[in-house]
């Protein structure tokens, strides 16, 4: 009876305080943080469209609902703030120039959205203003040196190419340690972004700890990363145009190759030491030389004939890498329209990207469309983000180290060869001679491109029961469909000298891949702030996710090239023309089922902890192990807030964090499962059809393994988050230790298996630990009222180990290192290398027993030479604002990487590659006489693989200057229709420090490098106007 | 409150509902490859796993090639650049540099006998038509037998001569692909071996010439095998007993002249009791093993072997190539009246069957000479274009010479002198033309007449213990 009573009157008090609240009045002014007052700020009633702009003099006067808790204010180029409205009818405040640093930051989990000071582990933010108008491709690419804990390598530098994500350090062996993407909610493939637009990204959340990677159970131990799109601004629909164009080259390289003096003159100092062996037309520099004994033989006319012929040979001197490369434009447009009214909010946007590589035929056009649609009421709100892309790249002919890499022969083409024939046609051949040329008339004739159509929509439906309780949907779906064609023209050279019928015949080749993900949603959320002192938040979330992949290819042969290009010009095989079309396709799916349940509780805003659990059952285990459990703990404690902290005038802000917890990686299977998509059934055996001498046959051809689980990473983070002398000091410190267990190590099978001797089998038994520090530090120098100098640093250190094996010997990791249980991933494995003996020219090599030998069989491979995966990384810089100017530089940096140089062996290599008729680097130092102190052996001795080749690949990039200029409001107010102005210029990549001799350390493999398509630096200005 | 507790228990129940239905989904099956779930559904199916066992076999042609490596048959050929040449110098071990040859049948015969158990533990349960009914029973029987058979060359490669108590192999009755067997004691495979050449051939119909195949198991050719395997055990009377089940049922009788010779050339199928098909070059080059499809000599047959050929004997030209005096070649299996160089592997002809019994004759409790001597001249009038020279055989021990000095020519380069050599406890003898002194001989007691477990076993199966002296 007395809890009814007591029920019914706080009902009657909850009802009588909620109509004293109804139709409060709020008044205050906004200003900058220098106090000057801001006109046309939006100020809205967080989720919902009841809002008003600021005055001239950033006063504001709004009525907002009964039950209305926080006000938004949010201005074009500050730091939209949230403010609790309380009990008070008065709230002036003060914005932060966008990119400083926010006073209530929220971080986005894609899942959840937790106020950063309630947050428990370590996430970064990437504001808008670092993601618009980059120009690049693929958004991945902007991450370098943004954000603290990530190694962001760009890999090669054609367009709309994908980075390489690290964060914390590789994970697995065996699988990949990419983190998961997820826009609006919504996880997306990963590595395919050429298609999406991140000029429409609000903020990019870097998540690295298990608060927040344990609500991705088994698929976020990797990380994961979090794009918020941009969403309608409560208010007048306006419209914003951006614009940018600009111009992409070549970057400068430390690798030159060989010029035809130097060149010929190689030729010569090779032939002294060779002689006879040497004596090959190939090598003009000493077959025609004065100084080879041949030339004393040859006769008056015959010597005259040589001469004529070396010196009309030295007066060639052709720059390969000026015909393969390009200038290529760059620009970029977008439309946008952002604006609100009643209960609704829109964002659309129609952008048209193109850019054109630094090589022939390597471009990308892109045109995207959003259309974010928010509404909101009382009880009900809904979002649509939707994006719909289509991309057109076309590719440089490969990427491979061959002569139909355009980058590999700018590096090999000898300079004394002639790019044209005299009427204008590519001198082509056989042989190297034709290096440059073939690769150009390929260039010319053929076609190797791909048409991609990208669809990502997400819905989000809440639904108040109560004050305290939502219930919510979620729905999305990523689709992809990839269409790559490759035409191979029968006019180009290298067809028409081809004996193979097919290949002489011109070929066509399409192939389709598509991929489709859904995702479905629930979740039911509780809410209450009890006493004014105990906030608790409850959610129960499930998940559903279904993944298809398809894909289908065929190529066909005959193609007639009056029509180039078109399937249409086929030729159907019969057994006269033999030119049977080859055709085939395959496809996968896979089913992720889950249950989540997230807890919070914060105490008088100052002691917060959370808790999560996670249960995923997923079509890819095994029944005994298919569904697995994760969860995850946080704590924060906010000392700043504690009476004790009252006086400490220096510091603003100070909180602890500290969470630990585990994550699975459902995308690292091995790739090894027998299935033509790898990955997707790796704990059945599979099974094919075979052929015994014409009868079919069908044999087990993959094992599975029946005891398959997720890798699990566990970590435990520890955190920092301060603000100190008056905010000008600012930043985070977070220290962590993953552990990877159950880690994915290839057991050898006994034979009794069945798989024949020394087969392998993918097994969870292995340890792998990531530890190390990140930081994240900002600092205003100079707070002035015109003038705002800041300088930044964000970066981290990481160490990575193998902890155990489980008992199994060292596996060779499949590029150039090994795995060994007390190093890091990616340890080269390596003959060390001992220098060139000064007497005889004689490579030396260490053997087991430390001493020098020139025998390369004696040498000892060890792991002595550190690893790709730089320990070291981050970013620096600084920005200076000065009334409507605002000038940024941004410098990213790795240090402590080593990679294989590979164009090093090549290209420093006198007996395989210039006797065979190749060009040699501009380096290239061999041994010709005893005392000589030289780098390459004697050519007498074959170059091998040795640790000569591994160098350090730490660089420090000056990835971004950009100036900008925002035209004062008095100026455009006075056209009536423009209502903000941005210009700015910026250069992209335009510098490199790095001691690594060949091209671009970060194109190509994370661990070695030949030749691959550079990064390019570019110059480009725009204008941003919003009517 | 109470209707809303109901609410919440409504969206709970529909929360329980789709998960469950969600489990379902779970259970998905690869849709590019078999699983288990759907690799054997039906009879067809089953067949085609028989047919994969049978294809697995042709592991035999590595025992054509090590036995010839390792006994006094082959030497290294002119254009030999050292294929071959440590396991023919017996400088192998266990590793798969030096005992790339010697270790390869290990993993063959064991994923043969996978194949075969995979295959084994569906047969009894695919659906069948009436019509197809009667095959199961067959197919079992096949599995079995080529079960036995697999774990047979397992036994003669990597285990002593026959002793029932020493180290043997593991059996393997199941799939199961983290297995770590230990050795079964010989006796132990043995028993297993006659155990399923038993079931198989109780489970299969009777033979006739003219329902005879030689390219599955049937009661003829696995009696054939019951004879090879009973005189490896050295169980005379049971060999005699096989053999002459064999000899009987007269499918495939010896032949003589060009019907003889074109057994070597596909151009007929006579004498074979067992062969493995091989229907284009993409199935590989048989002959291959010893002379390259360019004409290379990378094995040559020995000049012992050359000089062991009788005059008149019509096996020479069918066997042996000469290029130029003293530049021999393999000439068994080194064209094709079928085009190219394809042949199939003789597995097991009916000659080997009067040898066996010759063998066991000689050498069982009692002997009988007489009953040996004439299944070898009932061979060798077959053999010989004039009638055969007179062999001077009055004693056992002169009976058992010349049995396998017959067999030595008769079977060369068919997968059988070196075992031959080690069931009678006879080293390898070679001639100094044919080798180095350092690899002339290899002694009786030697540890290589055993060859060794791979590396890649021992270093996988804790429980594999290896061959003495490795």
């Amino acid at each position: 009876m007395h809890m009814r009573k007591l029920l019914l009157s706080l009902t009657a008090f909850l009802f009588l305080t909620g109509t004293l609240l109804a139709q409060k009045t709020i008044t205050g002014t906004v200003t900058d943080d220098k106090g000057n007052p801001l006109p046309n700020v939006s100020v809205v009633v967080k989720g919902s469209s009841t809002g008003t702009i600021t005055k001239s003099d950033g006063s504001y006067s709004l009525t907002v609902p009964a039950g209305a808790r926080q006000l938004e204010f949010s201005y074009l180029g500050f730091d939209t703030r949230y403010v609790e409205i309380g009990s008070g009818t008065r709230h002036s405040i003060s914005l932060n120039i966008a990119g400083s640093k926010e006073i209530e930051e929220v971080v986005v989990t894609g899942i959840t959205r937790v106020k950063k000071s309630e947050y428990t582990g370590a996430a970064s933010k990437i504001n808008q203003k670092e993601i618009q108008n980059q120009p690049v491709g693929s958004f991945d690419q902007i991450l370098q040196g943004r954000a603290p804990g990530i190694l962001a390598l760009t890999g090669a530098g054609n367009p709309g190419n994908a980075a390489n994500i690290i964060i914390r350090g590789s994970n697995s062996l065996s699988g990949g340690s990419g983190p998961l993407f997820v826009i609006d909610g919504i996880p997306v493939e990963a590595s395919v972004f050429q298609s999406i637009n991140p000029n429409d990204f609000a903020s990019i959340d870097v998540l690295r700890d298990a608060s927040a990677t344990a609500l991705y159970g088994s698929r976020g131990s990797a990380g994961v990363i979090v794009i918020t799109t941009k969403r309608g601004v409560a208010g007048k629909m306006k419209l914003t145009y951006t614009g940018q164009m600009g111009i992409k080259s070549r970057p400068e390289f430390a690798f030159r190759p060989m010029n035809t003096t130097e060149l010929l003159k190689a030729q010569e100092d090779f032939g002294k030491i060779v002689g006879a062996g040497a004596n090959t037309d190939i090598l003009p520099g000493w077959y025609y030389s004065k100084a080879n004994p041949r030339y004393a033989t040859l006769g008056t006319a015959g010597q005259a004939d040589a001469d004529r012929r070396l010196d009309s040979i030295s007066k060639i001197n052709t720059n390969w890498n000026d015909e393969i490369f390009q200038n290529g434009p760059f620009s970029n447009h977008q439309l946008s329209l952002s604006g609100g009214t009643g209960k609704t909010r829109i964002y659309t946007s129609v952008a048209l990207y193109n850019e054109e590589g630094t090589t022939l035929r390597s471009d990308m056009s892109r045109v995207t469309l959003r259309n974010n649609i928010d509404y909101s009421d009382d009880r009900f709100t809904m979002s649509v983000s939707s994006q719909f892309g289509y991309t057109k790249l076309n590719f440089e002919q490969n990427n491979a180290f061959n002569t139909s890499n355009p980058f590999a022969t700018s590096a090999l083409a000898v300079p004394y060869h002639k790019v044209y024939n005299p009427d204008g046609s590519f001198a082509t051949g056989t042989g190297t001679k034709y290096v440059g040329t073939n690769q150009l008339d390929l260039t010319y004739w053929d076609r190797n491109y791909n048409d991609q159509f990208k669809g990502t929509v997400g819905f989000n439906f809440a639904y108040k029961i109560t004050k305290d309780v939502t219930a919510a949907l979620v729905a999305g779906v990523d689709f992809r469909e990839t269409q790559n064609t490759i035409y191979g023209s029968k006019l180009a050279y290298n067809r028409l000298s081809s004996a193979t019928i097919t290949t002489n015949a011109g070929s066509q080749q399409e192939s389709m891949s598509r991929f489709l993900s859904g995702d479905v949603r629930p979740s039911l959320a509780y809410r209450h702030l009890f006493n004014n002192r105990h906030e608790v938040e409850v959610q129960a979330i499930g998940e559903y996710i279904r993944e298809f992949a398809k894909n289908f290819n065929y190529t066909g042969y005959g193609t007639d090239p009056k029509r180039p290009n078109t399937p249409a010009a086929i030729q159907q095989g019969n057994a006269t023309n033999q030119l049977f079309a080859v055709v085939g396709g395959r496809k996968a799916r896979s089913t992720l089922v889950s249950g989540l349940t997230v807890a919070r509780y914060t105490l008088d805003n100052k002691y917060t902890f959370t808790g999560s659990y996670r249960y995923d059952g997923s079509s890819k285990l095994p029944k005994d192990t298919r569904w697995q459990g994760f969860y995850s703990v946080g704590a924060v404690w906010e000392i700043s807030k504690e009476n004790f902290m009252a006086n400490m005038r220096a510091i603003n802000s100070l909180r602890i964090k500290a969470s630990y917890g585990g994550s699975g990686n459902s995308d690292n299977f091995p790739a090894q499962d027998g299935t033509i998509f790898t990955g997707y059934y790796p704990y059945q055996p599979t099974y094919t059809q075979g052929s015994y001498s014409g009868i079919p046959t069908i044999i087990a051809t993959y094992a599975g393994n029946p005891e398959l689980k997720w890798e699990t990473t566990w970590v435990t983070n520890l955190g920092l988050d301060f603000q100190l002398l008056n905010n000008r000091l600012y930043g985070d410190v977070n220290v962590y230790d993953r552990r990877t267990k159950d880690l994915f190590v290839g057991k050898q099978l006994s034979a009794t298996a069945g798989f024949g001797n020394g087969a392998t089998l993918d097994i969870n038994i292995g340890e792998l630990q990531n530890k190390g520090v990140e930081w994240n530090i900002n600092g205003e120098v100079l707070r002035t009222k015109n003038l705002v100098w800041t300088l930044f640093s964000t970066g981290s250190y990481n160490h990575n180990e193998i902890l155990s094996l489980g008992g199994l010997p060292d596996i060779p990791d499949g590029g150039t290192g090994k795995y060994s249980v007390g190093k890091p991933l990616g340890t080269h494995l390596e003959v060390k290398w001992g220098g060139v003996d000064a007497a005889t020219g004689a490579p030396l090599y260490y053997t087991k027993d430390g001493k020098l030998t020139s025998d390369y069989a004696l040498g000892e491979p060890v792991q002595e030479f550190g690893t790709w995966e730089s320990p070291w990384k981050g970013g620096f810089g600084t920005s200076l604002r000065y009334k409507g100017f605002d000038f940024s530089v941004l410098f990213s940096w790795q240090q402590g990487a080593m990679k294989v140089d590979n164009l090093e062996y090549f290209l420093e290599n006198p007996t395989g590659f210039m006797l065979p008729g190749y060009n040699q680097s501009s380096y290239l130092n061999f041994w010709k006489k005893p005392g000589d102190i030289a780098s390459t052996p004697n050519p007498l001795y074959p170059v091998n693989f040795s640790s000569k080749i591994i160098h350090d690949a730490s660089f420090v990039r000056l990835r971004d200057i950009t100036l900008s200029y925002i035209v004062p409001q008095q100026t455009v107010e006075k056209t009536k229709f423009i209502s903000n102005i941005r210009l700015f210029v910026q250069g992209t990549n335009l510098f490199m420090w790095t001691k690594w001799r060949g091209r671009d350390p970060e194109a190509g493999s994370v661990n070695l490098n030949i030749s691959e398509y550079p990064n390019p630096r570019a110059f480009t200005g725009g204008i941003d106007i919003t009517f | 409150m109470i209707m809303k507790y109901k609410k919440y228990s409504i969206i709970l129940a529909a929360a329980i509902l789709v998960l469950s239905s969600c489990k379902k989904q779970l259970d998905l099956q690869p849709t590019d490859s078999f699983s288990d779930a759907n690799a054997f559904l039906t009879m067809e199916d089953i067949q085609f796993g028989v047919n994969g066992a049978y294809g697995r076999y042709r592991t035999y042609s590595n025992d054509m090639y090590t036995n010839a490596l390792t006994s006094d048959e082959g030497k290294l050929g002119l254009d030999n650049a050292g294929q071959g040449a440590l396991t023919y110098r017996f400088q192998y071990g266990s590793d798969p540099t030096t005992g790339g040859d010697v270790v390869a049948a290990w993993g063959g015969y064991y994923a043969m006998i996978d194949q075969i158990n995979r295959v084994l533990a569906k047969v009894g349960t695919v659906t069948a038509t009436a019509a197809q009914e009667p095959r199961r029973n067959i197919l079992k029987a096949q599995l079995l037998a080529l079960r036995g058979i697999a774990h047979f060359e397992l036994l003669q490669t990597y285990c002593k001569r026959y002793s029932a108590s020493e180290k043997g192999v593991p059996i393997m009755l199941t799939s199961n692909v983290l297995s770590i067997p230990p050795r079964n004691t010989m006796g132990q495979v043995m028993t297993q071996i006659e155990t399923d050449l038993a079931d198989a051939k109780a489970l299969l119909p009777a033979i006739t010439a003219a329902n005879f195949s030689d390219t599955v198991m049937n009661k003829v050719n696995i009696a054939a095998y019951q004879a090879r395997i009973a005189l490896f055990k050295e169980d005379f009377n049971n060999a005699i007993t096989y053999a002459s089940e064999v000899i009987t049922a007269n499918v495939k009788p010896l032949v003589t002249g060009a019907a003889f010779s074109g057994i070597w050339t596909d151009a007929n199928n006579n004498e074979t009791l067992f062969r493995l098909r091989y229907a284009t070059s993409a199935d590989g080059t048989l002959g291959a093993l010893w002379t390259t499809t360019g004409g290379q000599i990378y094995i040559a047959p020995s000049d012992k072997l050359v000089a062991a050929f009788e005059p008149n004997d019509i096996r020479k030209a069918a066997y042996i190539g000469t290029l130029s005096p003293g530049n021999n070649y393999v000439n068994k299996f080194f064209t094709s009246s079928r085009g190219g160089r394809v042949v199939d592997i003789k597995a097991c002809r009916i000659s080997e069957m009067y040898l066996i019994r010759a063998e066991a004759q000689a050498r069982k409790a009692s002997p009988n000479v007489p009953a040996g001597l004439a299944d070898l001249i009932t061979l060798r009038t077959q053999r010989f274009s004039t009638a055969p020279p007179a062999l001077a055989v009055t004693t056992p021990a002169e009976l058992l010479t010349a049995t396998l000095r017959e067999k030595f020519v008769e079977l060369c380069f068919e997968g059988f002198r070196f075992f031959d050599l080690k069931r009678n406890g006879l080293p390898v003898q070679r001639l100094a033309s044919d080798a180095n002194a350092a690899w002339q001989t290899l002694d009786a007691a030697n540890y290589r007449f055993v060859y060794p477990i791979p590396r890649d076993e021992t270093d996988a199966n804790p429980n594999m213990a290896q061959n003495d002296s490795y």
